[in-house]
């Protein structure tokens, strides 16, 4: 039991000082030398969405840049999309990622190299409102580059806490929670494929029946409830897309917005995000800047179940046809501009 | 403001600062100014409901000690249940109650449509009405006299780090504390930064980290189809459990450590009981203390006869499942450890009489490695419902966990269940050395180079693999 009355034998606080001065000092050389080893590693690695991926698009200067979340990643095949354009591609999409990142992503590339085009993959979720606290979660992925960033990727990434500042004084924490894949990619420097294929992973086989069948089970279970509400894009996250745009733009880069197909089960249909589809249809409009919607209606060529991994992925058998498709209009979308 | 955010840690600082700052005489004042500010941040409205529970029942403590009457000394603890019971049941169970009924209405048929409320559970109204409740409980039973100083009193029961989350700190024990002149010394600031580092290591590195891989599985039990799946996941859910509410326990009593204030542990490696009657003595023993004191023994405890102590003990059990939340999965959960107590005092009572269902004499050490194997069992399949969004989730899980495929489980990203099966690893190993002892206290007994090297493991770990933008604590919804 503590001790609390003034006439105790216990020692005097201050004698804590001392103690207390030299654990922070042996703190603070911990955290030096950790997170100095973590950046070497780190900045050697080229796969893993981690940061390797960035590793991987920063070395690798490229003509055209993909950025976007996974649709980005497991959708857009360099060597087809070259074969099309006849340019040099950099596919630099990064699993579970949301707009604020792609935008982060686009300043480091803007930073380090000046591409011909950069096509931004987003989807219908990157503008909801309820995910921006999630956005800013999954930021973590950049706070490496915090110190070598510019202006606007730092203001940014700042945005993540409002203690975010303070949390970077520590050398480790840019690589919170990154310690298994720079180990991963580190020990088994291209295990999951991208380093070797332009930033392209592919999905083989296909989970739509199951995951459609799902699907309708939930359906099911929601009938009787009111149907779920249209959303309309969040404004913080419109001016994103526009600071993706202009920030483009002005580095005399050509943006380019798509949108990759979605598998619509008939009776499944999920009419709030069309409807964002559609503001995000019209926010493209108002920047002038292009936008490939690349629905199946629009391109009956890949409404095939067996070009699906599930309903918001294609697998490798799609990506091919997709990469095609994309290269061919990015091709017109280019020569116009 | 969590104890897990950055704007805790500048409050506390500040509130450190001007409590040793202020003449000892008037410190209660910075706490409670603090305590309120603390409250207050979630909303004037909580701060103004805790007022009223800590006047009404401060004038009942007085009122109480000045009464003579059998009658009118009845009247007032009624007046002081009333007042606490009826803020929480309206706030708590409302809304339960009301859709209880109205699904009981619906079955037969019925249209009536019944109220709804909207207004929010004030936060750690559960534990605060306890803390209330246990003062005028010993004041009506004489075991302490009532408090005579409004500041002292109102400071003991918003004391900002048992607010949210408690340990129910008895009057007996915490009130007297507020009257001395507490004196900073070395010991407590060692002890309080030991138990801080802990519970942060414990709520950042193991319970949030689970706490993703939980969520996942939970959050969607129809998208998981393998039995191994809800059985890691249970698995997960109930170190995530023990890290989350014991963690904020270590981080509360490390900082009252450093206020001066001396709070008794809530809990002492509970995994490691043998038994689940001893699980219940080493878990949230603040909260299973004051159901002994003021409910289980008032009914008789284990001095009736055979059927009505398994029947407190139910009764004991489903109370207290109801106080963690409104919902039956709570019910089910403490009706689930009720039972279990109850099958072991019938068992205890035949084993008396029938020396041969002792069971299988095995040798001490793998005896008490296996009852802690089913205890440990026992409380994960209870967890089951505890976590469960739903009674129907709950029995999915169940059936799944029981009958699915046995293929390999949902790792969801494997960073997560790699860092959380490493957490808890290292949990496991550091409560199997403290054991039966405080951990500031075991932690002291080391060696100046291992015990500064453990400080600087801690940090770095939680520096590499702790979730820093994890949510709130369990135990606060309730």
């Amino acid at each position: 039991m503590a001790d609390n009355s003034s006439t105790s034998n216990s020692r005097p606080w201050y004698i804590a000082l001392p103690k207390l001065a030299v654990i922070i000092a042996l703190l603070w050389a911990t955290d030096l030398g950790l997170g100095t080893v973590l950046a070497h590693f780190h900045a050697r690695t080229t796969e893993g969405d981690f940061g390797g991926r960035i590793n991987l698009a920063l070395r690798h200067p490229s003509d055209l840049v993909i950025l976007g979340s996974s649709r980005a990643k497991h959708h857009y095949i360099p060597e087809i999309i070259q074969g099309e354009t006849g340019w040099s591609v950099m596919n630099a999409g990064f699993d579970a990622q949301t707009l604020l990142c792609h935008y982060g992503m686009e300043q480091l590339v803007l930073a380090a190299y000046r591409p011909k085009a950069v096509v931004l993959e987003i989807g219908a979720e990157d503008l909801k409102a309820s995910n921006l606290s999630g956005a800013r979660d999954k930021l973590s992925v950049l706070l490496p580059y915090y110190r070598t960033g510019n202006a606007a990727l730092r203001e940014l990434l700042l945005q993540r806490s409002p203690y975010e500042y303070a949390k970077l004084w520590s050398r480790t924490y840019p690589y919170n929670s990154q310690i298994m894949p720079i180990v991963k990619y580190t020990l088994s420097p291209s295990s999951e494929g991208g380093s070797l294929s332009g930033g392209y992973v592919p999905y083989y086989g296909s989970d739509l029946k199951r995951i459609v069948d799902l699907k309708k089970r939930q359906a099911e279970t929601r009938q009787g409830q009111p149907a779920l509400p249209f959303v309309e894009p969040a404004p913080e996250l419109l001016a994103v897309l526009t600071s993706f745009v202009r920030s483009a733009e002005a580095a005399g880069v050509r943006p380019v917005i798509v949108h990759s197909p979605l598998w619509m089960e008939p009776g499944l249909e999920d009419k709030p995000q069309d409807h964002l589809i559609e503001c995000l249809a019209q926010a493209t409009a108002s920047m002038k800047v292009p936008f490939l919607n690349v629905s199946l209606a629009a391109y009956p060529e890949l409404k095939q179940p067996e070009f699906f991994k599930d309903t918001i992925h294609l697998n490798d058998t799609g990506a091919k046809i997709f990469s095609k498709v994309v290269g061919r209009e990015l091709t017109k979308v280019l020569a116009m501009q | 403001m969590q104890f897990n955010s950055m704007t805790f840690w500048v409050f506390f600082l500040l509130c450190f600062v001007a409590y040793y700052g202020c003449p000892a005489r008037w410190r209660w004042t910075v706490l409670l100014v603090a305590s309120y500010y603390f409250y207050g941040c979630w909303s004037g409205y909580y701060a103004a409901l805790l007022m009223i529970s800590t006047g009404v029942d401060f004038g009942v403590g007085l009122a109480l000690e000045k009464s003579r009457g059998k009658g009118a000394r009845l009247g007032l603890l009624l007046l002081s249940l009333g007042c606490n019971l009826g803020l929480l049941c309206w706030f708590k169970y409302f809304n339960f109650l009301s859709g209880s009924v109205q699904a009981l209405v619906d079955a037969l048929g019925g249209t009536a449509r019944l109220p709804i409320m909207t207004a929010l559970l004030p936060v750690g109204i559960s534990f605060y009405s306890f803390k209330t409740l246990s003062y005028v409980f010993e004041v009506y039973r004489g075991t302490r006299p009532a408090e005579r100083h409004l500041g002292h009193y109102a400071a003991y029961v918003a004391f900002f780090p048992q607010i949210l989350m408690g340990p129910i700190a008895r009057a007996a024990h915490m009130l007297p504390q507020f009257e001395r002149a507490h004196q900073l010394n070395y010991e407590d600031i060692a002890c309080g930064l030991r138990l801080i580092l802990l519970g942060m290591f414990k709520k950042l590195v193991v319970a949030d980290r689970l706490g993703i891989y939980v969520d996942s599985v939970y959050n969607n039990v129809h998208f998981h189809a393998e039995s191994t799946t809800f059985l890691l996941a249970t698995y997960f859910f109930a170190f995530q459990i023990y890290c989350d509410f014991s963690g904020y326990s270590d981080v509360a009593i490390g900082i009252s450590r450093l206020l001066g204030f001396d709070v008794l542990a809530n809990f002492r490696t509970p995994y490691f009981s043998t038994s689940v009657g001893e699980f219940w003595r080493r878990w949230h023993i603040s909260l299973s203390t004051w159901f002994r004191d003021y409910l289980y023994i008032p009914l008789g405890g284990s001095r009736v006869v055979l059927g009505w102590r398994c029947a407190n003990v139910l009764i004991v059990f489903l109370v207290s499942g109801l106080w963690h939340g409104a919902n039956w999965t709570f019910v089910a959960w403490g009706g689930l450890h009720g039972l279990y107590l109850a099958v072991s005092v019938l068992r205890a009572e035949y084993v008396e009489r029938y020396p041969l269902l002792r069971g299988w004499p095995a040798p001490g050490k793998l005896r008490d490695a296996l009852r802690i194997f089913v205890t440990f069992q026992l409380t994960s399949f209870a967890w089951i419902f505890f976590r469960a969004n739903s009674l129907s989730d709950a029995l999915y899980a169940i059936r799944t966990a029981c009958t699915g495929h046995l293929g390999m489980p949902y790792l969801g990203n494997t960073s997560h269940f790699v860092y959380g099966t490493a957490g808890v690893g290292l949990l496991l190993i550091f409560d199997a050395w403290v054991r039966e002892s405080d951990p500031a206290e075991r932690v002291g007994t080391l060696s100046t180079p291992l015990r500064w090297g453990l400080y600087l493991g801690a940090a770095a770990i939680i520096l590499l693999i702790g979730v820093f933008d994890g949510g709130q604590f369990i135990y606060q919804q309730f």
